[in-house]
């Protein structure tokens, strides 16, 4: 049974904002990790959009950013959009009854599937399908953006508190 | 030159306080035996607690009636409280601060003494971090969404950078960060 886990970065006041926060190299590494760890992703239209960015090569990438486009590339990924007519390479495009097809998927799999971003994260939440909530926040207030919790929450239960780096903190919590 | 040290207990999403004025039940998720602790060491840290006239108000009318350490603590402490409308500052060791709060509590931090603290005052602090009068968040992150409730950061265009001190999680859930304002 896998396992799904809504992590993002965050502000200090509650914000996703995937343009402000350029992860430094030790979050980086983590982040590159992760994405080898995990089982896949299941993404919203919105933040599937902007993750196709590591479908093509860059130029500009380091050895670093080559590593995390390896890595998500070789994932499956399953696209929940009503408007999107097709995928890139290595997704599945999730039609008809959310709940059953999420229900499937973790039945089938095995440990860790992402999920991003918090419209998806707040429709799963509350068919009670997300089992971790990971934040990863940063030390900046930005007083404005979307917000990380979206929607009602069921109680929750720090689970870990990590160091990543200098200055970011991961809290990872657990419905109570 | 004294700091200014802000100290809030607020939930995931950013509130400090609920829908309703000092709606704090979502305290009772993080408080115990370690953040009774930590609020007693912290006193001793405290030369002056500064308050807008809101979270003065309240604080007042709840800690006059309460007993214990804490509220001797609270009630014995040196007050402040910035205000242009507050007619009079009644509790306890309380100086009413009028006029302009800017300069008011310039004068304050450079006064010798330990260091001037902040709790709940959200109005006050939006516009003293805008004016770089901040220099220091601690905060305790409450195991809880509110969703409907009052920001302890208020809509802001610009960001503002800060530098992780310290972070510590105590046995509730709760997890006490330390911030220094700026980069």
């Amino acid at each position: 049974m896998a396992k799904l886990v809504f992590g993002m970065n965050q502000s200090l006041d509650g914000y996703v904002d995937h343009m402000a926060f350029s992860p430094g190299p030790t979050l980086f590494r983590h982040f590159i990790e992760e994405a080898e760890r995990q089982a896949g992703s299941i993404y919203g239209r919105k933040i599937y959009e902007i993750m196709r960015y590591w479908d093509d090569d860059h130029p500009d990438w380091g050895p670093e950013g080559a590593a995390f486009a390896a890595a998500w590339r070789k994932q499956p990924k399953w696209v929940v959009s009503r408007t999107l007519k097709s995928v890139g390479p290595n997704a599945t495009l999730v039609e008809g009854d959310l709940e059953g097809a999420i229900r499937k998927l973790k039945a089938e799999r095995d440990g860790e599937i992402e999920v991003a971003g918090p419209d998806l994260a707040h429709s799963l939440t509350e068919l009670g399908l997300v089992d971790e909530y990971r934040i990863y926040l940063h030390p900046v207030v930005l007083g404005h953006g979307r917000p990380y919790f979206d929607g009602p929450r069921p109680p929750l239960r720090l689970k870990s508190h990590d160091r990543i780096g200098e200055d970011v903190v991961r809290l990872t919590y657990v419905p109570a | 030159m004294r700091r200014l040290v802000v100290w809030n207990m607020m939930t995931l999403d950013g509130m400090f306080e609920g829908a309703k004025p000092w709606d704090l039940d979502f305290h009772t998720r993080a408080w115990g035996e370690e953040l009774e602790a930590f609020s007693l060491e912290q006193g001793k840290e405290i030369g002056t607690l500064l308050f807008g006239r809101r979270t003065y108000e309240g604080m007042a009318a709840y800690w006059t009636k309460e007993t214990g350490p804490i509220a001797d603590m609270m009630n014995g402490i040196a007050k402040a409280v910035a205000s242009r409308t507050l007619a009079k500052a009644d509790w306890n060791n309380t100086r009413l601060l009028k006029g302009d709060a800017f300069d008011a509590v310039r004068k304050l931090k450079a006064e010798t003494g330990k260091d001037v603290f902040v709790f709940g005052s959200a109005d006050l602090l939006s516009s003293l971090l805008a004016a770089e009068l901040v220099d220091e968040y601690r905060l305790c992150l409450v195991p809880g969404v509110l969703r409907k409730g009052n920001p302890l950061f208020k809509p802001a265009d610009k960001p503002i950078a800060m530098t992780l001190q310290s972070s510590r999680p105590l046995k509730t859930g709760g997890v006490i960060l330390t911030y220094r304002v700026g980069a």
